[in-house]
């Protein structure tokens, strides 16, 4: 390098021949620190029945309070594995697992963690709304009554907090007692949400949240998901390519129930490291 | 869900780089070969390709934008469309110090001869030229061109500039009526080192669109 003057206008001297070596600049993603991870999942093999194996040695670190999308082809476990972050797949028969998620380092599948009380920590959001059949007021509180004693001025509190944090307040604080199911999608699934936030969850698992929802109700959820990386961390699935790209901090491409590739979201996109990656989120698969 | 129309834009875009480097690299020999016969004739057909240059930068540039912000590419497919919108600007460059060296041919002075056969001069630009060959190869065949011998060429270039400049020196040392050319010699020999740097900036883009990691080359 030192050899390399006179570039303006002074000529290089003659015999002054720099190596012939090029640098290459990785742009492999440096790893997540120990101290960022919230969930950390370890050599996870999950199946259905004895012979239905849905995934396979999953390894994969999810950042604290950053969003971490799944992506895939239909049918690749993206649901299956978020199920595993909240133990939902239990409560399907016959399901087994092998291996570790630690969530802020504790053993989900540890025998001393009762899934009830977990299921507080991890918040589920569905693809499609599922708001109780019960007025607006009533959906934030249930959990929170479930969880906690609360007096009822502490619970309207609470009730009006977990609304204003899924942006949802404005819009219903002069109808809490109608019913859940007069809202329209995009605001039942922000209800949903509320519900989801009221117990203040350490992770919020989101299955496909937008399908269902027009244009600019996405972008509602999108923007809100974006506030409450803040307080929580949110692992998404996601059919939109393009809404992965936008939300998400970290990508996780999964296929045939194996993690293929997963990195910062930037690097996925733009420079990603395994061919099957590229040509699914280049839509040239199959 | 192999997205055709999006294929075709892609590889309508390819062509028009394909097409501009062809025409960039035209101009920049015809540009020196004119100097080197003193024909006015030739430098006045490179100097009115100029437009078609600036043309070409412009089309490309807008079918890049619309498609960015219509399709959305992503990994090879949005490094490559970044990559051309860089490679443009070098070729760009590249096709104007082509124009420049013919402004030159059409400027020199009526009578005036050369002082010698600049044989340095079309030497360095003939390497120039392989070393574009070498990265448009690349281009064309989606590949990370071979980085040994263009830097290689490129310190040529730069060993042979430093010898037309050495050579000047003492043609202008000898007598006052040999300025004039020699200058011009300096200056050429000046455009086709940067059209060597310009190469190796291009080289190193396609390597990136290639491989995903970032070439410098030394
Ligand atoms: N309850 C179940 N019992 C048995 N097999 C199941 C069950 N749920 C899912 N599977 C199987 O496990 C695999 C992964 O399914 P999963 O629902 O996790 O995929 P996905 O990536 O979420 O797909 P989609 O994008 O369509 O929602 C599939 O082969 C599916 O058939
Ligand atoms: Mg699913």
């Amino acid at each position: 390098m030192s050899t390399t003057t006179g570039s303006s206008d002074g000529a290089t001297a003659p015999g002054a021949r720099r190596p012939p070596t090029a640098a290459i600049h990785s742009t492999e993603p440096l790893p997540l620190q120990p101290e960022e991870v919230a969930i950390h999942i370890q050599d996870l093999q999950f199946y259905y029945d004895q012979d239905a194996q849905a995934l396979w040695d999953i390894d994969l670190e999810c950042p604290r309070h950053r969003i971490t999308a799944l992506i895939g082809p239909s049918g690749c476990g993206k649901s299956t594995l978020l199920r595993c972050l909240n133990r939902m797949n239990e409560l399907i028969d016959g399901t087994r697992y092998e291996g570790h998620i630690f969530l802020e380092g504790t053993d989900l599948y540890g025998t001393e963690v009762d899934p009830v009380a977990l299921r507080r920590h991890v918040g589920m959001v569905f693809q499609k709304p599922n708001p109780f059949p019960k007025s607006v007021y009533e959906n934030v509180a249930y959990g929170l009554r479930l969880h906690q004693k609360l007096t009822k001025k502490e619970l309207d509190e609470r009730v009006q907090w977990a609304l204003e944090k899924a942006h949802l307040w404005d819009e219903v604080k002069d109808r809490l007692d109608d019913a859940a199911t007069g809202l329209s999608g995009g605001q039942q699934q922000r209800l949903c949400i509320a519900r989801a936030l009221a117990v203040e969850p350490k992770v919020l698992l989101m299955d496909e949240p937008c399908s269902a929802l027009d244009p600019v109700a996405t972008q509602k959820i999108e923007d809100l998901m974006l506030e409450l990386k803040k307080d929580v961390t949110i692992v998404i699935v996601t059919h939109s390519m393009s809404q992965a790209a936008r939300v998400s901090d970290r990508t996780a491409f999964l296929y045939k129930g194996k993690l293929i590739e997963a990195g910062p979201t930037r690097q996925i996109f733009e420079a990603p490291r395994e061919d099957l990656t590229e040509q699914y989120i280049t839509g040239r698969f199959g | 869900m192999v997205r055709e129309g999006f294929q075709i834009e892609v590889e309508t875009i390819d062509a028009q780089v394909g097409e501009m480097a062809t025409l960039a690299r035209g101009m920049l020999r015809d540009g020196l070969q004119s100097l080197l016969d003193l024909d006015r004739e030739a430098a006045n057909v490179v100097v009115s390709r100029a437009d078609e240059l600036a043309q070409l930068d412009e089309d490309i540039e807008t079918n890049v934008l619309s498609l960015l912000a219509l399709q959305a590419p992503v990994a090879g497919d949005l490094r490559r469309m970044g990559a051309a919108l860089k490679l443009i600007t070098y070729l760009n460059r590249i096709g104007r110090y082509g124009y420049d060296i013919a402004r030159m041919t059409q400027g020199w002075t009526e009578g005036l001869d050369h002082v010698a056969r600049p044989v340095y001069l079309k030497e360095m630009a003939s390497k120039v030229e392989a070393m574009l060959d070498l990265v448009l190869a690349a281009f064309r065949d989606h590949a990370a061109p071979d980085a040994s011998p263009l830097v290689e060429l490129e310190d040529d270039v730069d060993a042979l500039r430093y010898s037309v400049w050495r050579e000047c020196l003492t043609y202008m040392a000898q007598d006052t009526r040999h300025i004039e050319p020699s200058a011009h010699y300096m200056m050429v020999a000046r455009y086709l080192e940067r059209c060597g740097d310009n190469v190796c900036k291009m080289a190193e883009k396609l390597h990136y669109v290639a491989t995903g990691e970032r070439l410098l080359l030394p």
